[in-house]
């Protein structure tokens, strides 16, 4: 019985500590601009993945209003603290000479698992700052590699130099506190400790926003970011 | 006089201006990365021709062309050429040759460095310019007896003055180019001014005092239209490069063509001023003596 309470008591402590989160939506204001078609007569498989157009990810407005691919992360407040490398690594895949996803966050030393879907070749090329750059060849479908950053870093520009409208980004940071927005524009910040933080929203067309929020125990806040033109 | 090597060595320049304009296609792309190993392209010789491939690996077939074509020439010419210094320019476009394609190794390998791609690029050019006057030293003329009649003291030093703005510019140029560095506009404009204004001088100069020697006049004219054309390519590279520039998709057909132009243009205006400073420098009745009486030119038919 003892036993009983005490686990309950843990269970009540531990679902209240995984509360506290932030999460939210970015709006985009004013007129969404025309999506740009890609043209990927470059490379005849490319072309034949796709049986509708391709439009450039690099503004994308949902039909709700809202911004998709953009980046959110704790810029400050985790300052001093360390956290686990996850074990799981994080999928990046070259499909439809498209990367999927377009944008997406890891952590300092988490795999990154880059995958060739197509049967096309294709070269996957880091411009990473603050870690060592990489350009691979991935020529044979189905080839898998690792790699991983060893520094934080907004933003990792990939590229793929074959196919030159092929682009992605990957938020590096040392903590697990990201998130990109979906197809409805919200993003969620899940776990993060009780504190006073302050939350940057990135966007590759229309640079950053930084807000600050404090975090109580066992809190969900609610944060909008609004870019556009 | 061998005119198989002089037509050999003609071949081999215009070849080279091809092969500069399709390595500044493959900035101008941003293929420059498409094929990420060296000295084979995707481990193999021929990996399928998509995308940048195009651009990266044509470049590598035609410098591969280029790097044997040279081998030739510096053994056809040390086989047939009694001119030592001609055996040097030889031995001299071999050493560049082979430099440049290392250098072009170590771009891809080293993921384009900034110092490196510039040194890539201005070899070529230079690499280039060499090849106009190892084409020009095979020449009728070069090996003639033939001196103009008029002084070009003064034409000498405008050339070599001309010589050192437009090489120059080059340098400038392909630093904006692999830096993106905007700041490089200033000087770069400045030089380009300073350039127009002496291939005005130039004309002016040889319009006045040689309008006779049309050796000298046509090249001059030529020089002044390039550097025209070349402004107007840079003006068109600096508005799809720097006013309306673009970030992530492929450059577009007008971009690629004026910066590309403008590239090797720039390449173009600097054989066009080395070869009037040869022709000058070789034409010139005082100096020209000098170097026949020295033994350093040798007329056509002398031992």
């Amino acid at each position: 019985m003892k036993k009983l309470i005490l686990s309950l008591i843990a269970l009540l402590v531990t679902s209240s500590a995984y509360a506290n989160g932030i999460s939210g939506t970015v709006q985009f204001k004013g007129t969404a601009p025309a999506p740009e078609p890609l043209s990927m007569s470059a490379d005849p498989t490319c072309a034949a993945a796709h049986s509708e157009p391709v439009y450039s990810q690099s503004v994308i407005v949902n039909d709700n209003g809202t911004l998709r691919n953009v980046f959110v992360y704790v810029k400050e407040g985790l300052e001093g603290k360390t956290f686990e490398t996850p074990k799981e690594s994080i999928e990046f895949d070259q499909k439809g000479c498209m990367y999927t996803p377009h944008v997406v966050g890891a952590q300092v030393g988490q795999k990154i698992q880059i995958m060739n879907s197509d049967n096309t070749l294709h070269n996957v090329h880091s411009l990473a700052e603050k870690s060592k750059q990489f350009n691979l060849g991935m020529p044979i479908q189905g080839m898998k590699l690792f790699k991983q950053f060893d520094s934080p870093e907004i933003m990792v520009k990939m590229k793929c130099d074959v196919h030159p409208w092929m682009s992605a980004y990957i938020g590096v940071l040392p903590h697990p506190y990201f998130s990109v927005t979906d197809n409805q524009g919200n993003f969620s910040i899940e776990s993060i400790p009780a504190g006073d933080y302050v939350i940057e929203a990135w966007h590759e067309t229309y640079g950053t926003q930084t807000q600050s929020v404090s975090v109580a125990e066992g809190e969900q806040i609610k944060v909008s970011f609004e870019f556009g033109v | 006089m061998n005119i198989w090597l002089r037509r050999y060595t003609k071949i081999l320049t215009g070849l080279t201006f091809g092969l500069v304009i399709a390595g500044g296609l493959v900035t101008s792309t941003g293929s420059g990365l498409a094929v990420p190993d060296w000295p084979l392209s995707y481990g193999q010789l021929m990996p399928p021709m998509v995308g940048g491939i195009r651009f990266e690996h044509s470049h590598r077939l035609i410098a591969s062309l280029i790097g044997f074509m040279t081998l030739l020439l510096t053994f056809w010419i040390g086989w047939r050429e009694k001119r030592r210094w001609m055996r040097w320019m030889s031995i001299g476009a071999l050493g560049m040759v082979v430099f440049q394609g290392i250098l072009g190794g170590m771009t891809v390998l080293f993921l384009l460095p900034a110092p490196l791609s510039i040194f890539h690029g201005c070899l070529a050019q230079t690499f280039f310019a060499w090849l106009v006057v190892l084409a020009y030293g095979q020449s009728k003329e070069w090996q003639s007896k033939e001196m103009i009649r008029t002084g070009v003291t003064a034409l000498k030093q405008f050339l070599l003055i001309a010589f050192g703005f437009v090489y120059a510019q080059l340098v400038l140029g392909a630093a904006i180019r692999h830096t993106h560095n905007h700041l490089l506009l200033i000087p770069h404009l400045i030089g380009a001014l300073i350039v127009l204004v002496l291939a005005i001088a130039i004309l002016v100069h040889v319009l006045r005092h040689h309008s006779a020697e049309s050796r000298l006049t046509k090249p001059a004219i030529f020089l002044f239209a390039l550097v025209i054309a070349q402004l107007l390519l840079g003006m068109g590279s600096f508005v799809y490069t720097v006013v309306f520039p673009k970030s992530d998709l492929p450059a577009s057909l007008s971009q690629v063509f004026f910066v590309t132009g403008h590239q090797s243009l720039g390449a173009l205006i600097l054989a066009a001023c080395v070869f009037l400073t040869a022709r000058v420098f070789r034409l010139d009745p005082h100096a020209g003596h000098e170097k026949i009486a020295t033994g350093l030119l040798r007329p056509s038919g002398a031992p």
